[in-house]
């Protein structure tokens, strides 16, 4: 008899997690957009910009009833790490019975938010129900910048102010920004307001996407894949992850699949129409769950994603150095019109992050 | 230590979930601390886990195990005993009492 407690996450236990869940296809990883509403208007934001807060639920937002429902049918399926995002989940009124319904079900909740419209209570509810983690984004180290991004004024200031609320309060509380013109000479101070001032944990994305509607605005803010990769290999810790993916590309196996991720795998998103996706960006293979169980929507995405293979020639396919760009099929899709393509923003941003690995020896 | 004629009932802050083949608590209240922790159970701990219903008293629940894996009741109680004791340490269960009293 042995009751193994699993400080820290022990590499080993999630491996094998990993893989019972893929050979099972197990939903273990999802997340759920509660909703496309949200109170900011982020130049970059993939989910477009008319979502006004106010509205008190936009065309096919569930109710809070089968949000719970949702969440009670993926904990039946094995669902085990909730992410809770939007738009931005605290418009919802209704927010606080989600999580708790979320934790209660013995789900790992993340939640996703810019911060701006965390009370007291859902901070009492956190003292009581304490997340995996939280994640912010900062867009800026000043409010000038920041606020030029969010398109809100008094955006920084409030998301700081949640920012030092939660961690008063012992929250597990990550940082991240992403890297665009706007805010590329403030990044280096961006990580520093996360990892010196507050001490907490801060990623970077460079790669802004098209919305989701098609609208390819939010891609003139990109800053080159050459500045993205300089950026990256300035902060140690990223450049210690992409050196070790580096060092694993001699061993990743070509696959005949189209999606070689996990998603439609072990991962799923239900976005605030309740579309079950294989994940948040792969809106082309969906199954509406509005009132459909979770179980057989999910058995049709399992279907549909193994189905999806890879034309022949494909070059990402046999690229020995997929795993240093981030390929991602829905990515090409957004960016080309077709999902079996080359994602050139992508594939460059790869070779500039080997290119400058190597010429410092790593 | 935990004495043979005590009662155990599972936390409330934590929810047992099987997941991929795995048995797991995942505690869902309690500090910070806690919720980057889980519990993973063998067999035999799954077993145990789901008979601690604050009625039945270690010894009974030890019984239960030397039936239902074929071992002989002693080993099973000396096993259980430092079971309880790592999840009382861990505050995911708790003690209800003294059988019969």
């Amino acid at each position: 008899m042995d009751c193994d407690a699993l400080s820290g996450w022990s590499e080993d236990f999630l491996n094998r997690l990993n893989s019972e869940g893929r050979r099972l296809c197990i939903p273990m990883t999802g997340s759920m957009a509660l909703t496309h509403r949200c109170n900011l208007r982020c130049a970059h934001c993939y989910a477009g910009p008319d979502m006004d807060p106010q509205s008190p639920g936009m065309c096919g937002e569930p109710s809070t009833e089968r949000w719970l429902s949702l969440i009670d049918e993926v904990a039946a399926a094995g669902c085990l790490f909730l992410l809770l995002t939007g738009g931005e989940p605290m418009v919802r009124p209704d927010f606080a019975q989600i999580y708790r319904h979320a934790k209660e079900a013995g789900l790992l909740v993340t939640v996703f938010t810019n911060g701006t419209m965390l009370t007291d209570k859902i901070l009492d509810l956190f003292d009581e129900l304490p997340p995996h983690a939280v994640e912010i984004s900062l867009y800026g180290a000043t409010a000038a910048t920041h606020d030029g991004i969010a398109g809100i004024p008094g955006a920084f200031d409030w998301s700081i102010a949640a920012v030092e609320k939660l961690l008063a309060r012992g929250n597990r509380l990550r940082l991240k920004s992403v890297l665009m013109k706007p805010n590329l000479e403030e990044f280096p101070a961006i990580r520093a307001l996360a990892e010196e001032t507050y001490g907490v944990d801060f990623r970077m994305d460079a790669a802004i996407m098209p919305r989701l509607d098609g609208d390819t605005m939010p891609l003139q803010l990109r800053v080159s894949p050459e500045t993205a990769a300089d950026m990256e290999m300035s902060h140690p810790e990223t450049r210690r992850k992409w050196a070790k993916a580096k060092s694993q590309s001699a061993h990743v196996t070509p696959s005949p699949r189209l999606y070689s991720c996990g998603a439609g795998v072990i991962g799923f998103h239900i976005d605030a129409e309740a579309q079950l996706l294989p994940c948040l960006i792969t809106t082309n293979v969906a199954v509406d769950v509005s009132t459909k169980p979770f179980a057989e929507g999910w058995s049709e995405i399992v279907e549909i994603m193994a189905g999806l293979k890879a034309k022949t020639g494909l070059e990402c396919q046999s690229c020995p150095h997929s795993v240093m760009c981030g390929q991602c099929p829905s990515y090409a899709l957004m960016e080309n019109g077709q999902a079996d393509s080359v994602p050139e923003y992508l594939c460059e941003l790869g070779r500039c992050r080997r290119e400058r690995l190597e010429r410092c020896g790593d | 230590m935990t004495s043979a004629v005590q009662c155990f009932r599972q936390s409330p802050d934590v929810v047992y979930r099987r997941v991929a083949g795995e048995s797991i608590l995942v505690p869902i209240r309690g500090n910070v601390a806690d919720m980057q922790r889980l519990y993973a159970l063998d067999g035999v701990g799954e077993f145990a886990w789901q008979q601690l219903d604050g009625q039945r008293s270690v010894a009974d629940v030890a019984a239960a195990i030397a039936q239902a894996f074929d071992v002989d009741q002693e080993t099973a109680l000396t096993d259980l005993v430092t079971f309880l004791d790592q999840l009382l340490e861990q505050g995911v269960v708790i003690g209800t009492g003294d059988h019969g009293l």
